[in-house]
């Protein structure tokens, strides 16, 4: 009776080592399965999650709405800057044409300060958002999972129109507009599969993420200084450079009316294609 | 009878000697040892360069001076540019590796930094964030524009292949540019 017993747990022991051996094989085969399949493909680079390409659409809304609000004031405060100008009013204040000019720019710039004070809370709330969003996903995709050389290949990997070779040249303008074209690149970016300009227009957002926020608390900071100043001079009439600079500043980060740096000029039309392949080339 | 010996004796060693160096100079078999003249190539002919460079360079004493003799081979090829030339200088460093002037991987850089528009001075060991210290990364900024001038010499001047030379131009600038948003979100 023992010895039966003995057979029966011996072939119990080889029929359960049997299975483990099926289970490892089956587990080995799906693994490398994955592994090649894994080697055929070409890293993903997932830059625009659902919430990046929301952040961005929201951003570019709440440019919008702000623009619209601030369009109107900002063409009364340039035409009466223009018509103090044309009157030669600099140094002549105390005139009574001046002094009224002086009195209404007064009052337009002191509504331009309240709409932008309640404005740009949310602009900047929105634009931090975005901002954040695709700093996480830009240290992760291109920082920690792609070498130099591979930020290179991600490049190559985009087939080149020669008739656009500056795509990737700071766009200027707008910012709702900005915002705009930035949404649709990359709402459609991913039908089109070309990772190496999704990953230049990603960087392109995001350094303008950042240059439009530095220039939205600069703003605010201003602001506040100049409400202040109106209210401890009650300077309303008192035309000062700083006032002018001011609108600068938000014409700046609404419509971007700064000059433009000129880029490495773009090849001249024709092919591309080199004719000689040395197999020293990388 | 002594100083017969003597004499006899310190011959010997001078022949000894003698056949010493003898063996030792007919070893370094095909090397010549003829004191070579290394100049550098000049003139407008970038063929006759090349040949007078392989020739100079077959002498050890001119090997180490690869480096200037590729310089003035550039130099000679901005004079008689041409779409050939990216083929001459590969055959040229090929030649140069074979003879064990320089090591493949040189091959390889000389060839790409004037040649091609993929950026050798852009590294493939560690990770974007790992070059992200402000020094290293102006450093990468400063190599990579000295690659530019090099595809600039090669590529436009020796090649006058405008394409690849703005080809190389273009990934120049988004290279800058996804390099300056890596960085700043590494840093943060």
């Amino acid at each position: 009776m023992p010895k039966l017993k003995n057979i029966e747990s011996g072939v119990r022991r080889r029929g359960r080592r049997f299975y483990w051996i099926l289970v490892f094989f089956a587990v080995f085969a799906v693994g490398e399965g994955e592994i090649s399949a894994a080697a055929k493909q070409s890293p993903t680079i997932r830059l625009f999650p659902t919430n990046v390409v929301e952040n961005i659409k929201h951003t570019g809304q709440a440019a919008k709405a702000m623009e619209e609000d601030l369009q109107d004031v900002i063409d009364r405060l340039n035409q009466q800057e223009e018509l103090y100008l044309a009157s030669k009013c600099e140094g002549a204040e105390a005139e009574q044409g001046c002094s009224e000019i002086a009195s209404q720019l007064g009052q337009t710039y002191m509504e331009m300060l309240n709409l932008m004070e309640t404005r740009l809370p949310g602009m900047e709330d929105s634009v931090r958002a975005t901002s954040t969003s695709l700093e996480t996903r830009i240290r992760k995709e291109l920082g920690r999972k792609t070498t130099p050389r591979g930020l290179q290949k991600l490049l190559e990997r985009t087939p080149q129109d020669s008739t656009d070779s500056r795509r990737y040249k700071r766009r200027s303008g707008r910012l709702s507009e900005k915002f705009r074209q930035y949404y649709k690149l990359v709402a459609m970016g991913p039908r089109t599969g070309s990772g190496g300009s999704l990953a230049a227009v990603a960087a392109e957002i995001y350094l303008d993420t950042q240059e439009v926020q530095d220039l939205i608390a600069l703003t605010r900071d201003e602001i506040s200084r100049a409400k202040l100043m109106i209210d401890l001079d009650q300077a309303y009439g008192i035309i000062t450079p700083e006032m002018f600079e001011m609108v600068g500043r938000v014409k700046t980060i609404l419509f971007g009316e700064t000059g433009e740096e000129e880029g490495i000029p773009g090849p001249p039309p024709g092919n591309a294609k080199a004719e000689y392949q040395s197999p020293l080339e990388m | 009878m002594i100083n017969l010996r003597k004499n006899i004796y310190s011959g010997k060693k001078i022949l000894f000697v003698i056949a010493v160096l003898g063996l030792l100079m007919s070893s370094c078999g095909n090397r010549k040892y003829v004191m070579p003249t290394c100049t550098l190539p000049s003139g407008v002919n970038i063929e006759e360069a090349l040949d007078h460079s392989r020739e100079d360079l077959g002498h050890l004493q001119c090997e180490t001076m690869f480096d200037s003799y590729y310089r003035r081979l550039i130099d000679v090829a901005k004079r008689d540019p041409g779409m050939e030339n990216k083929r001459r200088f590969s055959e040229f460093l090929e030649w140069a590796n074979a003879e064990g002037i320089i090591d493949k991987i040189q091959a390889r850089s000389y060839y790409n930094r004037y040649f091609n528009t993929t950026f050798i001075s852009l590294s493939d060991d560690f990770n974007v964030c790992s070059s992200c210290s402000e020094t290293t990364q102006k450093e990468i900024e400063l190599q990579l524009e000295e690659e530019l001038r090099q595809k600039e010499e090669g590529l436009l001047r020796a090649c006058r292949d405008k394409n690849a030379y703005y080809a190389a131009a273009d990934q120049y600038n988004s290279i800058l540019l996804l390099l300056d948003a890596t960085c700043t979100a590494c840093r943060k």
